[in-house]
């Protein structure tokens, strides 16, 4: 055996994470085995906690440590725009902009009819609920730019049609 | 390893590691491929818009003999067929129709007749509203393509040629029609003559002519339970986009 076993434990692991390969999996691994007992016990308590404590928002669909989250909460944010996006890493795509004050109804996906994932399988009806029960002037379909996402889109703008009127470009807008 | 080009319509698309995507194509000369797009997962890569699914393209790679997996170096498009992918019952009526040629083919089998009739079936639905007519055109046809030909002169069971005060039925299992008497038992939906009739037309009119076919909301209803199903079940395999697109025709 080429590692010990607690060492061959880890960098399986470590392996299965996106973009870690074998060499990266080995050189991160015997990075943890040199670092000071306190520190890696910082870094399982990280994980561990990541895994304890987040959770998705009710409200919104986002990553969050309390419920409704953050940017739910946020009096300064203007509720009457809803941003949809696919999933909560679009949503920090679009938060790191700070060009955007508005809520996010996070979708958890989108339409692929090859793959088999319908309507039924994202948070459509919630957001349905959500555009029906709260002030909501305009929503902003914010899909990715591919096949699935612009089914996600055209399907969206054909449910929400009857909630509101289209604003000026298309079926990327839905004002009520 | 040699530089290829070869005209082809864009399949599907899988996700390959972190950057990288593998496309799946239909060609005349080499039929079903597929190929990896090397950062085909970035908004940056030039190939992103050609390499959409239900894109007419024309497509330079380089040949792996080992793998079967080619490495796509440019590809341009010919048609990208927009109206299809503005309308949403559009997409998944181009969607079905792509799943069921990558379904209904083996890779590197060139068939010059059914890269035809697939982009008749895109270019139909994008231009028309008969979408419901070129589904069912395309099943057919492609069901003969595939060997599959169903049996529409006569009943399967008497051999009594086809007359209008009997009732039939679709055999998926017999692969044609059987009348009332000779059905005993087995299983098959029931099919009325105007429908029989219109896949009759739908095999004997040439490809140009084809446009001029006219489906009833009832034979439309009729074929729409027939012919997906006889093509899953002599394919052995369920269509996926197939479920979505019911469920928009039910909303319709």
């Amino acid at each position: 055996m080429l590692y010990t076993e607690s060492l061959a434990k880890l960098v399986a692991e470590l392996k299965r994470m996106p973009g870690i390969g074998n060499k990266s999996a080995e050189r991160l691994a015997l990075y943890i085995l040199g670092l000071p007992k306190d520190e890696a016990g910082k870094l399982a308590q990280a994980i561990l906690q990541l895994k304890e404590r987040i959770f998705y928002c009710s409200r919104c669909g986002n990553i969050t440590e309390v419920d409704p989250c953050t940017i739910c909460q946020s009096p300064a944010r203007d509720a009457g725009i809803l941003c949809v996006v696919e999933w909560p890493n679009d949503l920090l795509a679009i938060e790191k902009t700070r060009g955007f004050r508005g809520h996010y109804h996070v979708l958890m996906g989108a339409i692929s009819p090859k793959t088999n994932i319908g309507p039924e399988a994202l948070r459509i009806k919630e957001l349905q609920a959500r555009v029906s029960s709260q002030q909501v002037r305009e929503i902003i379909l914010a899909t990715s730019p591919t096949l699935e996402g612009e089914a996600t889109a055209m399907y969206l703008y054909e449910v929400l049609k009857p909630l509101g009127r289209i604003t000026h470009g298309g079926r990327i807008g839905v004002c009520r | 390893m040699s530089l290829k080009n070869t005209e082809a319509v864009v399949l599907s698309q899988l996700r390959l590691g972190e950057a990288d995507r593998i496309i799946t194509f239909l060609s005349p000369q080499l039929g079903k491929f597929k190929g990896v797009v090397k950062g085909g997962r970035s908004l940056r890569c030039k190939m992103l818009a050609s390499t959409m699914p239900l894109t007419q393209v024309a497509v330079w790679f380089v040949e792996k003999r080992t793998s079967g997996l080619h490495l796509i170096s440019q590809c341009d498009i010919i048609n990208p067929f927009r109206t299809l992918k503005e309308n949403l019952h559009k997409l998944v009526s181009g969607l079905y129709l792509t799943e069921l040629v990558e379904v209904a083919t083996w890779e590197v089998e060139p068939d010059e007749g059914l890269f035809e009739l697939l982009l008749w079936g895109l270019g139909s639905l994008a231009a028309g509203e008969r979408l419901q007519a070129v589904l069912r055109i395309f099943e057919i046809r492609l069901a003969v393509l595939l060997g599959y030909e169903p049996q529409l002169s006569f009943c399967l069971g008497c051999e009594k040629e086809l007359a209008g005060r009997e009732s039939y039925y679709f055999s998926f299992a017999k692969g044609g029609v059987i009348c009332a008497k000779c059905r005993a038992g087995a299983r098959g939906c029931k099919i009325s003559l105007g429908s029989v009739n219109f896949l009759r037309q739908a095999l004997r009119f040439q490809q140009e002519k084809l446009g001029r076919l006219t489906l009833t909301a009832a034979s439309s209803k009729e074929l729409q339970q027939i012919l997906p199903a006889y093509l899953s079940y002599h394919l052995e395999r369920k269509i996926n986009s197939l479920r979505f697109l019911n469920l928009l025709n039910v909303r319709c």
